[in-house]
């Protein structure tokens, strides 16, 4: 069940993940390509559900961390 | 003197008259075919019509009958019918004279197995077997030795057959023809199916309309959606399938056109059948389960060593292994392959303080680590999205569940009233309130809806930032499944260890993340030490900054 709770984790967020244009607001994010913004979007995501994770596991209490 | 030879004839021995009992003349029958075709084409009959003239003319009585029904003789103990009637004679007080069959290969065709279940009816209950067509038995030493013969010849016969069937269903499988039963999700026409109706001159499979369901099905879980939610949503569209089911669909390459029956031996087919899915689906799918597949062997082991799969040996480059002491309590990572490549999993402070355990050496690695500055603003921006999802999703269900409520009551209340002026009785009343109240109850237990804090979502979010940062002390506090995760987000292909010198050595990194400054130096020569590099062409280098490392935030 474990993987199976992490896939709904995805699949609630889904649709929050960053879009490409989102990301270029960012200065950070300025002058790299589509194709490398696509890659941050996926990495930012897969990062904010595990954090978003770990904060349920923890009760949502970032000092019992 | 002639002697009176008569008067001698009282010494002559003659039989005991006691032995002079009937002989039992009870014989059980046992008929059987190989396959659920051969039960049509008259053969039980015959075999059953046979016997029943060979006893009547040999003055026997069938008092059991077994059998009438399919089964393969290659394997006696298999064989439901087979074994009854083997068990049943062993038991029976009133033992049969025999047990009667056809031809011996109705007997079995397992040749010396056979033999040895035939000697143990003769030798431990004395029933013996008969053979119809030759009339033949084992009650003498001449017919043993012949039924005996009978009985290796039927195993011969079968392998003989094998030896002729095989070359013709191997070339069958490998020109992408499929042997056996379809999965469900298609129909089977052919020369040889069961069901009439499908029987054709050439092999044909079709996709049905379960099929296409379970299409959706299949798009369902490479999109990541769970079983169980997959066979609810199969069970509105009217199919049902239980887990099993639908686990075994996911490991079959049949769906996608693929043929891996194993007398291809080894080299899987192009089928003639349409394919369900793409391969490229299949494969996606097939990545998903292999993941859940190790979600679900979590042992108690396994939490206790969460490195396990992502640390290879230095020596050799194989994966390393993970074991407990259980003596000493400890855990320990080794490799199975080179000598001496072992290291201790946590630091035993009291026994060995020097010892560094593998754990605490990630945890330094991970503290020399951090989301690249650039990307925490989008990193906070990405998580209060999520947030924000969270709470319009839940207030989206939050304004059908008040909705559904009041209609509700209301109901409630139209009923009460419409009892008080006497417009339904109290049985009626009784019912429907019932009823109304169960919905009631049902739906407040359902919708369970937790307090929206906006004013803490700044807070939150300052969370955000020290994740991003410190993700060691998340790894710590993280389950076993976090902890994986966030190893392999970080470090995708894995750390090789350097056991003998108890350090972690690089292969990739991921492009977010990037070293703490701290860790960075500051001279040119700690610089030219650093290790890593945190792109795709990454190299197997050391860790940077091997001195005790701090938490520096």
């Amino acid at each position: 069940m474990l993987n199976e709770n992490e896939n709904y984790f995805y699949e609630f967020y889904g649709k929050s993940k960053l879009t490409i244009d989102e990301l270029k607001r960012f200065p950070g994010c300025e002058g790299k390509s589509d194709e490398e913004l696509s890659n941050i979007s996926d990495g930012l995501f897969d990062l904010a559900v595990l954090y978003q994770k770990i904060m349920i596991e923890n009760d949502d209490r970032p000092e019992t961390i | 003197m002639m002697t009176d030879l008569k008067r001698f004839n009282r010494f002559i021995k003659r039989d005991d008259p006691k032995s002079k009992a009937p002989v039992n003349r009870d014989v059980w029958l046992y008929t059987r075919v190989s396959s659920n075709r051969q039960k049509d084409n008259y053969s039980l009959t015959y075999q059953k019509e046979e016997a029943e003239k060979f006893v009547t003319s040999k003055g026997y009585t069938i008092t059991h009958q077994f059998g009438n029904i399919s089964e393969s003789a290659s394997n006696d103990f298999t064989r439901r019918e087979f074994m009854d009637l083997i068990n049943k004679v062993k038991q029976a007080r009133k033992k049969p004279f025999g047990i009667l069959v056809y031809v011996m290969n109705r007997f079995s065709r397992t040749g010396g197995n056979a033999i040895s279940i035939a000697e143990e009816l003769i030798s431990k209950t004395g029933v013996h077997l008969i053979e119809v067509s030759s009339g033949m038995d084992t009650s003498s030493e001449t017919g043993k030795h012949m039924i005996y013969s009978k009985l290796l010849e039927a195993r011969k016969q079968n392998l003989d057959r094998l030896e002729h069937t095989i070359p013709g269903m191997r070339k069958f499988v490998s020109t992408g023809h499929f042997l056996g039963t379809v999965p469900i999700g298609y129909n089977h026409y052919g020369p040889r199916v069961v069901d009439i109706t499908k029987r054709e001159i050439s092999q044909r499979i079709v996709i049905n309309e379960d099929g296409k369901k379970l299409k959706l099905a299949w798009e369902w879980k490479a999109g990541g959606m769970p079983d169980y939610k997959i066979i609810e949503k199969l069970k509105v569209l009217g199919l049902s399938l239980t887990k099993q089911n639908l686990s075994s669909m996911w490991r079959r390459p049949f769906y996608c056109g693929v043929q891996t029956n194993k007398l291809t031996e080894g080299n899987p087919v192009k089928g003639t059948w349409e394919p369900l899915v793409s391969e490229e689906l299949f494969w996606k799918v097939d990545s998903i389960i292999n993941e859940n597949h190790q979600g679900y062997l979590i042992s108690k082991e396994v939490i206790e060593r969460p490195l396990t799969g992502s640390l290879y040996c230095h020596k050799c480059g194989m994966k390393l292994a993970g074991y407990e002491n259980k003596e000493k309590k400890l855990h320990y990572y080794k490799c199975q392959k080179c000598k001496g490549v072992s290291l201790n999993a946590n630091t035993s402070k009291i026994m060995f303080p020097d010892k560094t355990g593998a754990h605490e050496l990630f945890i330094n690695l991970l503290e020399s680590y951090r989301l690249k500055p650039e990307l925490s603003e989008p990193f906070k921006f990405q998580v209060e999205k999520m947030m924000t999802c969270f709470t319009d999703s839940t207030q989206q269900e939050e304004t059908i569940f008040k909705r559904q409520l009041t209609e509700l009551k209301k109901k409630r209340e139209t009923l009460k009233r419409r009892y008080a002026y006497g417009e339904i009785d109290s049985d009626l009343y009784s019912q429907f309130l019932n009823e109304v109240e169960t919905e009631i109850k049902n739906l407040e237990e359902k919708y369970d809806f937790p307090e929206i804090e906006i004013s803490n979502l700044s807070e939150k979010l300052n969370n955000v930032v020290d994740f991003s940062q410190n993700t060691s002390k998340y790894w710590v506090s993280g389950n076993l499944s976090s902890k994986r995760r966030l190893q392999k987000l970080i470090f995708p292909n894995g750390l090789v260890l350097d056991t003998q010198n108890r350090q972690y050595l690089t292969l990739k990194i991921n492009s977010l993340f990037s070293l703490k400054r701290d860790f960075m130096g500051t001279s040119r020569d700690k610089k030219e030490k650093l290790p890593i590099k945190n792109d795709e062409e990454s190299s197997l280098v050391a860790e940077g900054g091997f001195e005790p490392p701090t938490f520096g935030l």
